[in-house]
């Protein structure tokens, strides 16, 4: 049945028929059991009423015979008693009751025949006319019952019934003594003809099965469908010929009830077969007779049978016709459910536009269809603006990293700068957190032997910090280099800030000029970190005049303050992502450990400076995430004014396209170089291979456009140094924040490609790049090994 | 077994022809064995290196088997700069 099992339709529709069907049943086996009840009550009543009705007729009937009888003693009583006279008596009783058959008048034995005129005379009816005679054995007949029992009883006495063989019917009389001063001088009889009765019982509808009983108050039976027993058997005679027991005792119990009943009914299962028989009686109350109707029991519960049949009928053709409301209504729950399995089908594979059944109705169902429509649409809404969103953050997350570059692009990082400034040593490093930073460092080189530093902190993280950051630096940079004074830059730049500044960032600035000449720094501080010198054993924080970061507020006057430099002291800038780097246990890394640093360690070069401080930094922190910027600007005088002669210095360049076919002028131009300059052989070749690297991509990969660009390349050699400068105006491609390729893996998992970096890196010792404008400008510098 | 006489130098300038060459070699006499004879090169930049890897790929394939030899000190010196030592069959 899994069929069943599967369909929610059948099942549905199946349910409501079978619970229908349960509580039809119920019913109709209640109302059958009380229609049951009922019927026979009402079958009891039915049949009691006709058997009082027909015990009544008949009744009445021997009633108005007995009348005419009681009227005919009168008359006779009336008179002497003459023949004549009683004949005439006899023929009007006869002639006046149809039922009549005959009358009689007995005298007494003791009475005085022979003045009468007669002892015993009878008249009769015969065809159309009535006869009289005298009795033929008035002996026989003072022995019969119908002069005896009256005679002794002195009272009137309906006879047993007989046949009268002459005429051949049944009969019985009625004989009333006549009583003349308390004795009995003649008995006065009719003869009642009994076919009438007869008549009136089979013309009683009994149905087919029923018949009527007629039987004299000691069970003799007078009318019986059995012809044989009538007049010749009792009922209790005819029990004691049965063979069976059960049926014997039947007899016994229902002859008694009927001799002790005047009235009522006897169930009792029939003599001739299984079946359960009701007679129910009345009493003829003149001849005490007991009339009653044997109905089988089956044929009195016809009506109920037939009422069943046609009960059970309209219960299966009710319930087949349920049948269609039932799937009607089964239907229209699981056309909607079936719909909306569909639809979720759709919805579970991406298509929202699926249409729902329109259900008009406001019950469960189209509750249910109404919210998963209102679902479907959200889900569609929702989704779309999961994809947009989703879409918009990839594009900030590539936004950011373009950001990041474009950040670190406009830093300058190609060191050492200033090489005409030998005795200038200076590095710097910014290590952002989050992709896009808030810190900042600039230096630049004035007119005049003038060098511009500056380093800042921006409040917040991310592009927007960032991008106070970029607006802030180019602002400081392009002030002072007009107004060549560090506290009026920072006003300007102040106010420039601290106006439109609706986020209310601000940024913590150092700003200064070294004078190379006078190795003495000129310098504002708007805020910021307190910068360190170290000479010689000596090293302590510098303390600026204590003044509010940049753009906060407007007009704000800054104080200009001085610094000597000399020979070998060493000037560090920093922002508070060194100081205040943390580690797991929420420890920060300090003020003190970094001067300690400083004073402790014998740098000799910035970068070294820097480089050891960002390692201990970086060991502090170990495995926390870092939380700010790490920025620091350095700066070593090894005599600052100390500039290179002229002399023994190389320069030279040339210009490339960006074809493939220039890749061959790479290889001949630094031939002719390592010619001229007598370069050894390994040098030639590491620094052909660094700069075939280079060339190639760029040639391959900075330029978008199919147009032709020009890349030129510088080398200046001096004191053993070869400096290669290699500028181009392709896309912004900083090669040095790439990963070193990977060297150690084997020959299946080696990626081809990717090398090139590596070998740049590996062939010289500096490689830099620097964004100046739309330019890419590397650096790669060789010593030539002595 | 295949050989090859690699140039004077293999690099971005001729190495995509070197490659196709070597390899149009192969297809042409399935070797069991390549040796690229490098006794006249006297450089080789990443683009060369590639094409080794590419060889080397192509022949690991079919179960063969790649062999460089006679590089002078100079070419050695790039080879291991990449790491290829270790994953180049270079006899001396």
């Amino acid at each position: 049945m899994r069929w069943i099992k599967k369909s929610l339709f059948l099942k549905l529709a199946l349910l409501i028929v079978a619970s229908s069907g349960v509580v039809l049943a119920i019913v109709m086996v209640v109302s059958n059991y009380n229609l049951r009840k009922r019927v026979i009550e009402n079958q009891k009543k039915y049949y009691s009423a006709l058997s009082l009705q027909a015990a009544h007729d008949i009744n009445l009937r021997f009633f108005e015979a007995k009348t005419v009888v009681d009227k005919a003693v009168l008359v006779f009583k009336s008179k002497a008693i003459t023949r004549a006279g009683s004949l005439n008596i006899l023929r009007n009783v006869v002639r006046e009751n149809p039922m009549i058959g005959g009358s009689a008048i007995a005298l007494a034995p003791n009475q005085n025949f022979a003045e009468a005129g007669f002892q015993m005379l009878y008249a009769w009816r015969e065809n159309d006319s009535i006869k009289s005679a005298n009795r033929i054995s008035p002996e026989e007949d003072y022995k019969s019952d119908w002069f005896k029992l009256p005679f002794t009883q002195k009272k009137e006495v309906w006879t047993n019934p007989y046949i009268d063989t002459d005429i051949n019917k049944m009969m019985v009389t009625y004989s009333t003594p006549v009583i003349v001063n308390g004795e009995v001088i003649a008995i006065l009889t009719c003869d009642l003809i009994l076919d009438q009765v007869e008549q009136l019982l089979s013309s009683l509808e009994l149905g087919h099965e029923g018949a009527p009983v007629l039987v004299t108050n000691e069970g003799q039976i007078i009318l019986y469908p059995r012809k044989e027993w009538i007049l010749k058997e009792t009922i209790a005679s005819i029990g004691l010929k049965l063979k069976d027991a059960a049926n014997r005792k039947t007899m016994e119990e229902l002859s008694e009830y009927l001799i002790k009943n005047k009235s009522g009914f006897f169930r009792f299962k029939s003599i001739n077969s299984d079946d359960m028989v009701w007679l129910y009686f009345n009493t003829i109350s003149l001849s005490d007779w007991r009339i009653g109707f044997l109905i089988p029991e089956s044929s009195l519960l016809n009506p109920v049978y037939d009422l069943n049949k046609k009960m059970f009928l309209i219960a299966v053709l009710g319930i087949l016709a349920l049948l269609i409301p039932a799937f009607f209504v089964s239907h229209s729950i699981t056309r909607p459910l079936k719909a909306l399995c569909n639809a979720a089908d759709h919805l579970a594979v991406g298509d929202f536009d699926t249409s729902l059944p329109k259900i008009k109705n406001t019950d469960e169902i189209g509750r249910l269809v109404h919210d998963f429509d209102r679902m479907r649409v959200d889900l569609k809404a929702y989704i779309k603006t999961l994809a947009s969103t989703t879409a918009e953050k990839e594009k900030i997350a590539s936004e950011l990293s373009i950001a990041r570059e474009i950040q670190h692009g406009i830093l300058p990082k190609l060191f050492p700068p200033f090489p005409k400034y030998s005795g200038l040593d200076i590095f710097a490093t910014l290590d952002s957190a989050k992709e896009v930073g808030g810190d900042l460092y600039d230096f630049a080189l004035l007119d005049n032997n003038k060098l511009y530093i500056s380093i800042g902190d921006v409040s917040g993280k991310g592009v927007p910090a960032s991008l106070f950051m970029a607006v802030g630096k180019t602002l400081l940079k392009s002030t002072i280099q007009t107004i060549n004074d560090p506290a009026k830059a920072l006003h300007i730049v102040n106010n420039e800030l601290s106006e439109n500044n609706d986020a209310c960032m601000f940024i913590t600035l150092f700003c200064g000029i070294l004078d190379l000449e006078t190795n003495e720094l000129l310098f504002a501080n708007a805020g910021h970190n307190p910068p360190i010198i170290v000479q010689g054993e000596n090293s302590h924080f510098i303390q600026p005049a204590a003044a509010p970061p940049v753009g906060a507020l407007a007009d704000i006057n800054f104080k200009n303050e001085t610094l000597p430099l000399p020979k070998d002291s060493m000037f560090l800038l920093y922002t508070d992502g060194v100081t205040e780097a943390m580690n797991e246990s929420k420890q920060l890394f300090g003020d003190n450990t970094l001067l300690q640093l400083m004073q402790t360690e014998k740098f000799h070069t910035a970068e070294k400076c820097i480089a050891t401080i960002k390692s201990q930094v970086k060991e502090f922190v170990g495995k926390a995430e870092q939380s700010d910027d790490i920025t620091m600007l350095c700066i070593l005088n090894k005599n600052y004014k100390t500039i290179e002669s002229e002399k023994e210095k190389f320069e030279t360049s040339i210009v490339f396209t960006n074809s493939k076919a220039e890749f061959q002028r790479i290889a001949s131009w630094l031939e002719d170089l390592a010619d001229k300059l007598k370069w050894p052989q390994p040098f030639l070749i590491q620094l052909n291979l660094a700069l075939e690297e280079w060339i190639v991509n760029v040639i391959s990969y900075a330029f978008t456009d199919n147009d032709i660009h020009e890349i030129e390349v510088t080398l200046i050699q001096q004191n053993n140094t070869v400096t290669l400068q290699v500028t181009d105006d392709g896309k912004l491609f900083d090669p040095t924040i790439y990963d070193p390729a990977d060297t150690t893996s084997s020959v299946d998992e080696r990626k081809i490609g990717g090398l090139g970096i590596h070998f740049i890196r590996n062939n010289v010792e500096k490689f830099n790049y620097e964004r100046k404008g739309n330019l890419n400008v590397v650096r790669m510098i060789k010593k030539i090994a002595t | 077994m295949m050989q090859y006489k690699i140039p004077t130098r293999l690099d971005a300038v001729n190495a995509p022809e070197v490659e196709q060459q070597i390899l149009q070699k192969i297809e042409k006499e399935k070797p069991d064995s390549v040796l690229c004879d490098f006794s006249e090169t006297v450089y080789i930049s990443s683009a060369g290196l590639r094409v080794m890897l590419v060889l080397s790929k192509v022949m690991a394939k079919t179960g063969g088997k790649v062999t460089l030899r006679g590089m002078n000190d100079d070419v050695y010196a790039i080879f291991k700069m990449a790491g290829f030592q270790t994953i180049l069959n270079i006899e001396e």
